[in-house]
C-alpha cells in the first residue's frame, strides 16, 4: 500500500487539529500541542519533505473520487476566501 | 480608506530593517503593493470568520472550534494591520493607511443543508486554504533574510496553523457524522481542484522571479509550494478524517 508523503506541518496542523475534537480534548486552544511555537519547529533550511519515506501521489484525489458525486461541476464550485489567494 | 491605524492590543512588532533601504525603488513599490493588497484581503477574511462563527455555533460545532474561530477573527484583523504597516515601511512612509476589507462573502454551495454548507466552508476555507497558506508562509519564512520579513512571516505562520486546525477539528468532530462525511467526500476532490487553481494565479504586484530575501517566492516556487501542501498536508489530512480512502 502506498503512503502519502507528509510535511512537518501535517502533525502541527492536521493531527493537532483533529485531536482537539476526536480524542477527548478539553475544549481549549491551550491544549493544542505546539500551538504557540509551531513556527519554530521546522527551522529555516529544513527540508519539508524528508519526514516520511512515502511516495508522492499527485493523482490521489482523483483516484479516490466517488463516482456518484452529488455536487456541481468544477466551474460552479465557489472558492472560500483566503487572504493569500490573489 | 480608513484613517491611520490605532495601536492594537496584540500588536506584532516589526524589527528595524536596513535591508529595505537597500532595495531598488521598483522592488520597494512592488512589495508595498503586495502588502497593501494583502492587508485588505486579511481584513476581508476577518469578516468572513465573523460570519462563519455564529453559523458554526448553530450547527453544534465543538467549543474548541468556536474558540478557534474567535481567535481567527482577532488574528486576521491583526494581520491586516501588520500588512498595512509593512506596506508603509516599504514605501518609506511613517503614516500607516489601513485599507477597507476586501469583500469576501461566504460562498453558498447550494446544498440546501446548513450542516453540509458549514462543513464545506470548514473544508474549503480552513482545511484546504489555511493549510496551503501555512505551507506557503512557512516557505516564505524559510527563504526570507530581511528581519522584518522573517518576523512578519513567523507571526503569520503561528496563527495560520490555528486557522487550519479549526477546519480539521470540525471535520473530526461529532458534528460531522458518517452520512455528512460521505457527502463531503464527493465534494473534496473538486473543491481541492478549484482552490488550487486560484492559488496558482500570479501575484499582480511582485516579479515572477520573486524577491526571496524579503520572503517572496518566485512564481515557480509558489506553484511547487501549493503542490507540496496538497500532497503532504491536505491529502493525508483528508485521509486522516475519513473523507478520502487511503491510497
Amino acid at each position: 500500500m502506498r503512503s502519502l508523503r507528509r510535511s512537518p506541518l501535517f502533525s502541527a496542523v492536521v493531527l493537532a487539529g483533529a485531536s482537539l475534537t476526536s480524542a477527548g480534548a478539553c475544549g481549549s486552544t491551550e491544549s493544542v500541542p505546539g500551538s504557540a511555537d509551531a513556527a519554530s519547529g521546522p527551522g529555516p533550511g529544513t527540508d519539508a519533505t524528508t519526514g516520511d519515506t512515502g511516495q508522492p501521489t499527485a493523482d490521489a484525489a482523483d483516484a479516490n473520487e466517488p463516482k456518484d458525486a452529488a455536487c456541481p461541476p468544477d466551474s460552479e464550485i465557489p472558492t472560500p476566501p483566503c487572504a493569500l489567494i490573489k | 480608506m480608513r484613517a491611520p491605524s490605532r495601536a492594537h492590543a496584540n500588536r506584532i512588532e516589526l524589527p528595524d530593517d536596513a535591508t529595505i533601504d537597500l532595495l531598488a525603488e521598483p522592488e520597494r513599490r512592488a512589495i508595498a503593493g503586495h502588502w497593501f493588497h494583502r492587508a485588505s484581503a486579511e481584513l476581508g477574511v476577518a469578516v468572513a470568520f465573523e460570519a462563519f462563527r455564529p453559523r458554526l455555533r448553530d450547527v453544534g460545532a465543538a467549543d474548541v472550534v468556536l474558540a478557534l474561530a474567535d481567535k481567527a477573527i482577532d488574528d486576521e484583523r491583526r494581520h491586516g494591520e501588520l500588512c498595512a504597516r509593512l506596506a508603509a515601511r516599504y514605501l518609506g512612509e511613517t503614516a500607516v493607511t489601513v485599507p477597507e476589507a476586501r469583500s469576501t462573502a461566504l460562498p453558498d454551495f447550494g446544498t440546501g443543508d446548513e450542516p453540509t454548507e458549514i462543513a464545506l466552508l470548514a473544508l474549503g476555507m480552513c482545511c484546504i486554504n489555511e493549510s496551503v497558506a501555512s505551507e506557503w508562509i512557512r516557505s516564505c519564512w524559510q527563504v526570507a533574510t530581511s528581519p522584518a520579513a522573517v518576523a512578519a512571516n513567523k507571526a503569520h505562520l503561528q496563527d495560520e496553523i490555528d486557522h487550519a486546525r479549526l477546519g480539521w477539528a470540525h471535520l473530526a468532530s461529532a458534528a460531522v457524522g458518517p452520512v455528512l462525511k460521505r457527502s463531503l467526500a464527493a465534494w473534496a476532490p473538486r473543491l481541492l481542484r478549484v482552490n488550487v487553481a486560484e492559488w496558482k494565479k500570479r501575484d499582480a504586484f511582485l516579479p515572477a522571479a520573486g524577491i526571496p530575501a524579503h520572503g517572496h517566492l518566485s512564481a515557480v516556487e509558489q506553484d511547487d509550494v501549493v503542490d507540496a501542501a496538497v500532497r503532504d498536508v491536505v491529502l493525508p489530512g483528508l485521509v486522516h478524517v475519513g473523507l478520502v480512502a487511503p491510497p
